[in-house]
């Protein structure tokens, strides 16, 4: 395929993928209004079930905002804007946005850490870093389990981590966590199914400077993400 | 917080339908237009507390809705929301722009609720 027949199709998911978010949010607008009742009174079982379409189309919205990423990512499209980032209020933000996901299967998010220095990035970027990886673990937990999200400070840059108590990423798999293209067709995709998210976040990570990491074990994975700390400009100013 | 008007300028009716569910169970009046002509009219006809803009909007950019709206001295203050399922960085938006504008806040469409949305106005209106 030509470069110019792979840009055409991007365009025709981007366009697509653009023109889902108006039905998904009215749903899921619909759907948060019925569930608080705003239309009447309801019983237990069917606030249950609207709350299952409420985090279903908010799901999707974040598939067609992943596919909308993606496309920008592989066209070049996106840049980041770097300026110092208070990381530590941006994680509290994504664990509450994950939180009722996470109460659904009884999963806890457990952030921790204190005096976080700011990190030299992108505020959206690293929304969408860490909100793709706490989503991530969320989805590999089993119920009852606790999703940690802790800080390891050096001298320039700041490690993230994001952990779970899961499965493991099968070793066979591990190669390609990190890739847009799964491999081995739909039933592969299912049952390995980061999907996109993680390759959005390899992307966004790598055009911020930093890097990330994996580490497998049995008692489940941890992925971590280094990025530059606001000393790391004074370190710059101060050669210049 | 006692009753406020808010004009929404958007094209999609369904949601403008529910929006002014939510906003008069809170307490407000919404008038919605889904183009500048009916936008201004309403402006002219009513009280008008802030605006809630869509940018995607069928005949105009909703930017060029609201230069327009600015151009009447009467109207030059009225807080702007933006609501909108672009963000702020497809959009092209700087905050040196927003600010000039007058615009409060900016919401994505897609990653509110409207009792959200409610609570911006409200807030907004408060300050």
């Amino acid at each position: 395929m030509s470069e110019e027949e792979t840009d055409a199709n991007l365009d025709v998911v981007a366009t697509t993928a653009h023109e889902l978010k108006s039905p998904l949010t009215l749903i899921s607008s619909i759907a948060s209004m019925l569930k608080g009742e705003d239309f009447g009174e309801l019983n237990a079982q069917q606030k249950h079930q609207l709350q299952r379409i409420e985090l279903t189309s908010d799901r999707l919205l974040r598939l067609v905002k992943n596919l909308l990423n993606v496309q920008q990512v592989q066209q070049g499209r996106i840049t980041a804007r770097v300026e110092p980032v208070p990381i530590q209020a941006v994680l509290s933000d994504v664990v509450t946005e994950l939180k009722p996901k996470a109460e659904q299967n009884k999963i806890e998010i457990n952030l921790t850490g204190a005096s976080i220095p700011p990190v030299l990035a992108d505020q959206d970027f690293v929304h969408i870093i860490f909100y793709n990886l706490i989503d991530n673990a969320l989805k590999y937990s089993p119920q009852t389990s606790t999703v940690k999200v802790f800080f390891k400070k050096a001298q320039h840059n700041l490690r993230v981590y994001v952990s779970d108590e899961g499965t493991g990423i099968r070793p066979r798999d591990f190669g390609r966590i990190f890739s847009a293209q799964q491999g081995g067709g739909l039933l592969a995709a299912k049952s390995n199914s980061s999907g996109l998210g993680l390759y959005i976040v390899r992307e966004l990570v790598e055009l911020l400077g930093g890097n990330v990491n994996v580490d497998i074990s049995k008692k489940g994975n941890c992925f971590s993400v280094s990025l530059p700390t606001t000393t790391q400009l004074s370190l710059l100013e101060d050669h210049e | 917080m006692s009753k406020s008007a808010v004009l929404l300028i958007e094209d999609n009716f369904d949601l403008a339908d529910i929006y002014r569910v939510k906003f008069n169970q809170s307490g407000h009046r919404l008038y919605t237009a889904d183009n500048a002509q009916t936008a201004l009219d309403l402006l002219d006809e009513n009280e008008i507390d802030l605006i809630l803009l869509d940018l995607m909007l069928p005949r105009n950019n909703g930017l060029t809705v609201l230069y327009e709206v600015r151009s009447y001295s009467d109207w030059r203050r009225i807080p702007v929301v933006v609501l909108s399922n672009l963000t702020r960085r497809d959009a092209k938006l700087t905050p040196e722009v927003l600010e000039s504008l007058h615009v409060e806040d900016y919401l994505v469409k897609s990653e509110v609720k409207p009792a959200e949305i409610v609570q911006t106005v409200e807030r907004v209106l408060g300050n």
